[in-house]
């Protein structure tokens, strides 16, 4: 599991997750801001795992999820990303299909590692 | 008395079968007495002298007088002196005979004449006692106050008795220009009952009274046309009089009297029955006085009920328009009542409607299209009570449309005018005849209450729309400061969080110190996020506007220090102010359970049942929550009753508190 891309509509996030992820040896092959952006770069680049928060501006992020996963269901791995701490979304995520989440502050290649090992179980 | 004559003799007028038995009966029993006066005289001839023996006949001459009257008495007295001369009488006696008998024709007449008198004054006495007693007996039912029916037939027996009738009616006059019988006697079967409206087309007695407002009098209806005269006919009715029965001032009806005699009525009979007449006229006057009393009272309980409904303020007036067809309609005698609201586009829509033939049409919110002529169309063009009569009209299509197949003579409409503005109207109509003439005026008590009654309701829905207003643009000023503190400080926050994780590990190895530095930092930045997110949290709960209902309520039962027994059976998302509402009480409710109420279980249900939000939320805790001390109950009522929801809090002490709230979800 290598090849990652993430959703956000913060660019500064962004920036600072792609080095984080990149230390750990994840790599960012592609970052989106929208929806629409998002299932064209995973549509083109059949990354291993995707990053999505779950606030996407004015979308939905947990839509973003119910679409990657009903557009290539044996597709990437999905794990949902909030600044809100996991408590406060917990009931969002166990009633998404993504494989996990974890919080923005935390995110880390291993973090994320860990949630889809955790997923796939 | 000897000399008292049959009244049916005296009182009938001099004609010609009475007049020939008074000559036939003096002349007989003049016969006689002369008879017995000759045997006397031939006894007493024995010792009186003849000439003064005479004035034994004035014995036959006197009681002739008196019973039969002047001309058999002259008969008689006649007889006697020639008797006297041709059976008695000495020679030469021709002489003091003929003045005998002049002395015997002056005193025939003054006797008769006097005898006449007498008869007359005592027969004029007896008929004042008669008449008297009449008025009495007439009066005294008149101060009882019995029912109008009753006294009107005893006011007929009385006038037919009083002048000798046969028939005796009472009838009166109606608007539409015929008259009602009732009251009425007869000797002769009576051909119109009580109740009956007559024509008054051809001659009659009522016709002329109502035309020269005085007393009438017909002597033949030969030849005459009309529904009287040919009852009269059919009787043998010859003659009638009529005296008029006036009621404060207005002819209200009349007593006719008829007989088959041609001549049954002498002059002075129209003013005996008007003395009884003015008896009628008060007791219709009493009569109408305790109808209007009684119509008063029942007006004013029909506007208290009305009024009643109106003031509790529902926010759906239907009732009070239904409650008002009702009451408008049998208050006023009306057949059929439309409460209708005027449109902007010049169209009207029903409110209610009550006794109409084609009850489809209006339904309520059934629409109503202008049309002519009609008093709905009237009141809205011009603001003002209207009426129509429709009973001259004989070809349908000169009917509006609504009302060709209803049957419809008169129609009244009053304006309902709320703050000044024309809002609707309201419609009686009579298939009877027209309307009274009062009827625009005592529709107008019920126009006003109806109109408050919207008033108060439009002043209610507009304090609830407002209050709504409110509420969600302080949830809409909520929502977006935690949107705002999420997009800005919160996600700054959490990148820098991140970077300084990244700088920790970017820190050479052996600058344990800067690195353990650096760390402190991405904690202390991590706590200061978590203060943001309570802060945030109390603001706006996130989960709400990302999950909705379901998720936020799941997530407030998990993060409860009480646990929490949730049902949810919700499907759908929901309009933000009704996820909001929903979410504060349960969320209030529950903080309360933990806090005050120290209670060891919470159940939670949410569901969608019948278009509506149910959440009931009950503890086991001490009860005795208090709404009114300024709560946070208080506002979550005000906020659930902005969405025209409903809020119920039980919470007696001891027993734990119940907190059920209904949320419509179409909006109000």
């Amino acid at each position: 599991m290598r090849r990652c891309v993430i959703v956000d509509d913060n660019e500064r996030f962004l920036a600072v997750a792609r080095s984080s992820l990149e230390r750990g040896g994840l790599e960012v092959v592609a970052t989106a801001t929208t929806t629409t952006e998002a299932l064209e770069k995973i549509d083109a680049l059949k990354p291993d795992v995707v990053l999505v928060d779950i606030a996407l501006g004015s979308e939905s992020g947990l839509d973003l999820v119910r679409r990657i996963v009903a557009a290539t269901p044996s597709g990437p791995h999905v794990v949902l990303i909030s600044t809100h701490r996991e408590e406060d979304v917990a009931e969002l995520v166990s009633g998404s299909p993504a494989a996990g989440f974890v919080w923005k502050a935390d995110l880390s290649a291993r973090a994320v590692r860990d949630v889809v090992a955790a997923g796939d179980q | 008395m000897w000399w008292r004559p049959e009244i049916s003799e005296t009182s009938g007028p001099l004609t010609g079968r009475p007049l020939l038995r008074r000559w036939a009966g003096g002349a007989v029993n003049g016969l006689v007495l002369v008879a017995v006066a000759t045997g006397l005289v031939w006894l007493l001839n024995r010792q009186l002298p003849p000439r003064g023996l005479l004035v034994v006949y004035l014995l036959a001459v006197l009681p002739v007088a008196i019973r039969w009257g002047s001309g058999p008495a002259v008969l008689v007295a006649a007889l006697g002196v020639v008797t006297f001369v041709l059976v008695i009488a000495p020679p030469q006696s021709e002489g003091p005979a003929l003045v005998a008998l002049g002395v015997f024709v002056a005193t025939a007449v003054v006797v008769a004449g006097l005898a006449a008198g007498l008869r007359r004054s005592v027969h004029e006495s007896r008929e004042l006692a008669g008449e008297q007693s009449a008025l009495r007996r007439v009066a005294t039912l008149v101060a009882e106050g019995v029912p109008a029916p009753e006294l009107f037939e005893a006011v007929s027996r009385e006038v037919g008795l009083l002048c000798n009738a046969d028939l005796v009616r009472l009838e009166r006059y109606e608007p539409d220009g015929t008259v009602t019988g009732v009251g009425s006697w007869g000797r002769v079967p009576v051909r119109l009952p009580v109740g009956t409206r007559i024509e008054l087309d051809g001659i009659s007695v009522a016709r002329e009274v109502r035309r020269t407002g005085g007393t009438a009098r017909i002597s033949s209806f030969v030849g005459e046309d009309g529904t009287v005269a040919a009852e009269a006919r059919e009787l043998g009715i010859r003659s009638s009089i009529g005296c008029p029965i006036s009621v404060d001032g207005h002819l209200w009806g009349v007593v006719v009297a008829s007989s088959k005699n041609a001549k049954a009525f002498p002059a002075g009979t129209e003013a005996r029955i008007q003395r009884l007449t003015d008896l009628v006229a008060t007791a219709v006057t009493n009569a109408e006085a305790r109808a209007e009393l009684r119509r008063n009272a029942e007006e004013q309980a029909a506007l208290r009920r009305v009024a009643t409904l109106a003031a509790r303020g529902d926010a759906d007036p239907s009732p009070v328009f239904a409650i008002v067809a009702d009451e408008v309609r049998t208050l006023l005698g009306a057949d059929c009542t439309s409460v209708l609201r005027f449109e902007s586009d010049g169209s009207a829509t029903y409110l209610a409607a009550r006794g109409w033939r084609d009850p489809n049409r209006r339904k309520p919110g059934s629409k109503w299209f202008p049309e002519e002529p009609s008093v709905i169309e009237n009141v809205r063009l011009t603001g003002r009570s209207a009426r129509l009569d429709y009973s001259d009209v004989t070809v349908i299509q000169e009917l509006p449309p609504s009302l060709r197949a209803e049957g419809i003579r008169s129609a009244v409409a009053s304006p309902i005018a709320v703050e000044s503005r024309l809002w609707g109207s309201i419609g009686v109509a009579s298939r009877t005849g027209r309307l009274p003439a009062d009827t625009e005026q005592r529709l107008i008590a019920f126009t006003e209450i109806v109109a408050t009654a919207i008033a108060n309701t439009e002043s209610r829905a507009q304090l609830a729309s407002s209050r709504a207003r409110v509420i969600a643009a302080a949830d809409a000023t909520r929502r977006r400061l935690e949107r705002d503190l999420h997009d800005g400080a919160q996600q700054r926050l959490v990148s820098l969080a991140l970077d300084l994780r990244n700088t920790q590990a970017e820190v050479p190895a052996e600058l344990t110190g800067l690195s353990a530095a650096v760390g402190r930092l991405a904690d202390d930045v991590t706590e200061v996020l978590d203060q943001l997110r309570e802060l945030s949290r109390g603001i706006h709960p996130a989960i709400l506007s990302e999950g909705g209902l379901g998720p936020a309520l799941r997530t407030l039962a998990r993060r409860s220090p009480v646990p929490v027994d949730l049902t949810v059976r919700l499907d759908s998302r929901y309009r933000d102010a009704v996820e909001v509402a929903a979410y504060y009480v349960a969320s209030e409710a529950l903080t309360n359970a933990v806090k005050h109420a120290d209670a060891d279980h919470v159940e939670i249900l949410a569901e969608e049942r019948d278009g509506a939000l149910h959440l009931l939320v009950a503890d086991d805790g001490g009860g005795g929550a208090d709404q009114t001390r300024g709560s946070g109950l208080t506002g979550l009522h005000d906020r659930v009753e902005s969405l025209g929801g409903t809020m119920r809090v039980s919470s007696p002490v001891g027993a734990g508190t119940r907190i059920e709230v209904n949320l419509p979800l179409r909006r109000p």
